[in-house]
């Protein structure tokens, strides 16, 4: 059941122990991209463990937070018992991290190494269906670079919305980039006509993805690339360095995010300044009942 | 029924009635000038554009799960609540462009629109149809006009009459208000720092708080381009101040205010370009809903 009142909060997080403290400690996130452009923290080193969005190609590959592999949420709640974010903290000693937004988000399925050379429609796997948000209602798409592209491109993706209604369209330009990690959704200072940061545009009506069937790009962009189905939980931003940014989500916030069991969380971030990032730290509490 | 209490919004909210809409919008192929209001609604990204559909000066409602009968291109909120009442608790947005800031972002809930106004004449054009707004007797609802295909070089000046929040028609602007040439579709020309320039909404007549209806919009002279004149609530506003680092305003504690939102509401951003703002510049958001 959920918290009753306030109290049933308070209660979890201290009488009951019903409360995880996660820490991250990230020693570099993506090399060095273009300033103002989103990148992926998932496919940094340290922890949580890197991700390297490894899967059959076009295959549908949920994500299953577990150990290290994605950030640490602690123990499922027992039945009936629903899990919230209570207080999230970041901070980094890093000279180019900052200012930044970093948005919490639950990742829930990838589809790998999307041929940036291809342009004839690519048609993905769909055996393996969403783990979680499984009606697809908020969850979004973007697409991270696995390995170097050299040239942007009109992508069109056809997906099925959250309401199962399939061969629904999103047009939109892959920005390329030459660093692994990049979003290949994001534009950046320099701006870019149809872009769309950091997910892709949703077709009139839409609220959600359920599932990506094909994607087709109109040119040769080069590498390779991950189209990611994320469902964004909270943000918070990092205005300096060595300062913690720290909020409590019904205090700071308003709300209290609720994190599914088998949660995949991580980070993407979207940064001023140009430059490896390094040494990224924070703190996550979840509380349950 | 409202939240009773902070209680009642954490059992309700953990409870499964909360909505975390994400949008983005980029904007088009011209710059923004600074110290003018633009709208957003007819840009492209998530949702979709606004292509301001509906028969010249004809009155177009827009909703949530519709739109304008076209194009659905409100901000999703999670539908209708009844007999829950839905509230915004908590908003953020973000730009990665140096020249997108500093601005302001303002929500408002379009009721409607009347589209496919001319500037090109300065003969009164009677609108028609009757809204049915989602605020009893318009009450806090205000216009603005956007401009839907740019104009020439010709300033004008906007004059429109009016029924207001009791029902009293003919009312009319009190002051003098200039439009801006424009070359930006999607430009509120009656806004910018010109000496008879009002942003983003029109000034409403003394004693007014409210709009029902429209009658009639008469331009004091020719130019080319047409517009639409659009009414709406304003729920908040959300300055952004840093590129790269999100707006943030959490509506429940730091300002607690939790507008109100409607079943059907059709929920669209306006945006204060506090400096030129480039070509194709993105923003980023999210916007949390509770309802109990």
């Amino acid at each position: 059941m959920p918290f009753r009142n306030v109290a049933a909060l308070a209660a979890s997080a201290d009488d009951d122990g019903k409360i995880h403290h996660a820490f991250i400690h990230k020693t570099g996130g993506p090399a060095s991209f273009s300033a103002n452009r989103w990148g992926d923290m998932s496919m940094g080193a340290g922890t949580p463990k890197y991700n390297a969005y490894v899967g059959t190609q076009f295959a549908a590959t949920p994500f299953t937070g577990s150990g290290n592999d994605g950030i640490n949420v602690g123990p499922a709640p027992q039945a009936g018992e629903t899990k919230h974010l209570h207080r999230m903290m970041l901070q980094s000693t890093s000279t180019t991290l900052h200012p930044a937004t970093f948005l919490l988000c639950d990742y829930l399925m990838h589809y790998p190494l999307i041929d940036g050379d291809d342009t004839a429609q690519q048609d993905l796997d769909n055996t393996a269906t969403l783990p979680r948000y499984t009606d697809g209602a908020g969850v979004q798409m973007m697409g991270v670079i696995t390995t170097p592209m050299a040239a942007n491109a009109v992508m069109t993706v056809s997906y099925t919305n959250q309401a199962g209604v399939s061969g629904r369209t999103s047009t939109s330009a892959a920005l390329f980039g030459t660093v692994v990690g990049t979003v290949l959704s994001s534009s950046n200072s320099t701006t870019a006509s149809n872009s769309a940061s950091p997910f892709l545009p949703l077709q009139g009506g839409d609220s959600g993805v359920r599932s990506i069937e094909a994607v087709t790009l109109a040119s040769g962009a080069g590498g390779f690339f991950a189209l990611v189905l994320v469902r964004p939980l909270a943000q918070v931003s990092l205005r300096e360095g060595v300062t913690a940014n720290e909020f409590e989500t019904l205090r700071h916030r308003g709300q209290l995010p609720e994190i599914k069991t088998g949660a995949y969380l991580n980070l993407i971030y979207c940064t001023a300044q140009a430059g490896t990032a390094v040494t990224l730290r924070g703190q996550f509490d979840f509380v349950w009942r | 029924m409202p939240f009773t209490s902070m209680d009642d919004l954490v059992s309700e909210t953990t409870g499964g009635k909360f909505w975390r809409n994400d949008w983005n919008k980029i904007t088009g192929g011209s710059a923004y000038t600074a110290g003018r209001w633009y709208d957003f609604s007819a840009l492209g990204g998530t949702p979709v554009a606004n292509a301001w559909a509906g028969t010249a000066l004809t009155y177009t409602p827009c909703t949530e799960s519709t739109g304008n009968g076209t194009q659905i291109f409100g901000l999703r909120h999670g539908g209708d609540v009844s007999t829950d009442t839905k509230h915004v608790l908590n908003v953020a947005a973000v730009t990665a462009v140096a020249t997108g800031v500093p601005g302001i972002l303002m929500l408002v809930d379009m009721q409607g629109y009347w589209p496919t106004i001319s500037c090109n004449t300065t003969s009164a054009q009677t609108l028609s149809g009757t809204p049915s707004p989602r605020y009893t007797n318009g009450v806090g609802l205000r216009l603005y006009p956007v401009i839907t295909a740019v104009n020439g070089a010709t300033a004008q000046n906007f004059a429109c009459s009016y029924t207001d929040q009791d029902g009293n028609t003919g009312n009319t602007l009190p002051v003098t208000v200039s439009m801006t040439a424009s070359s930006v579709v999607g430009h509120i020309p009656t806004s910018g720092a010109a000496a008879n320039n009002y942003g983003p909404f029109l000034p409403l007549a003394n004693g007014d708080y409210g709009v029902r209806n429209v009658a009639s919009v008469t331009m004091s002279v020719a130019n080319t381009g047409t517009m639409a004149l659009v009414l709406a609530r304003p729920l908040l506003t959300l300055p952004i101040t840093t590129a790269s680092v999100a707006g943030e305003r959490d509506l429940v504690n730091q300002l607690p205010s939790m507008p109100r939102v409607y079943d059907g509401a059709c929920l669209t951003w306006l945006y204060f370009a506090g400096a030129a703002t480039a070509a194709s510049t993105n923003f980023y958001g999210s916007v949390d809903f509770g309802w109990g």
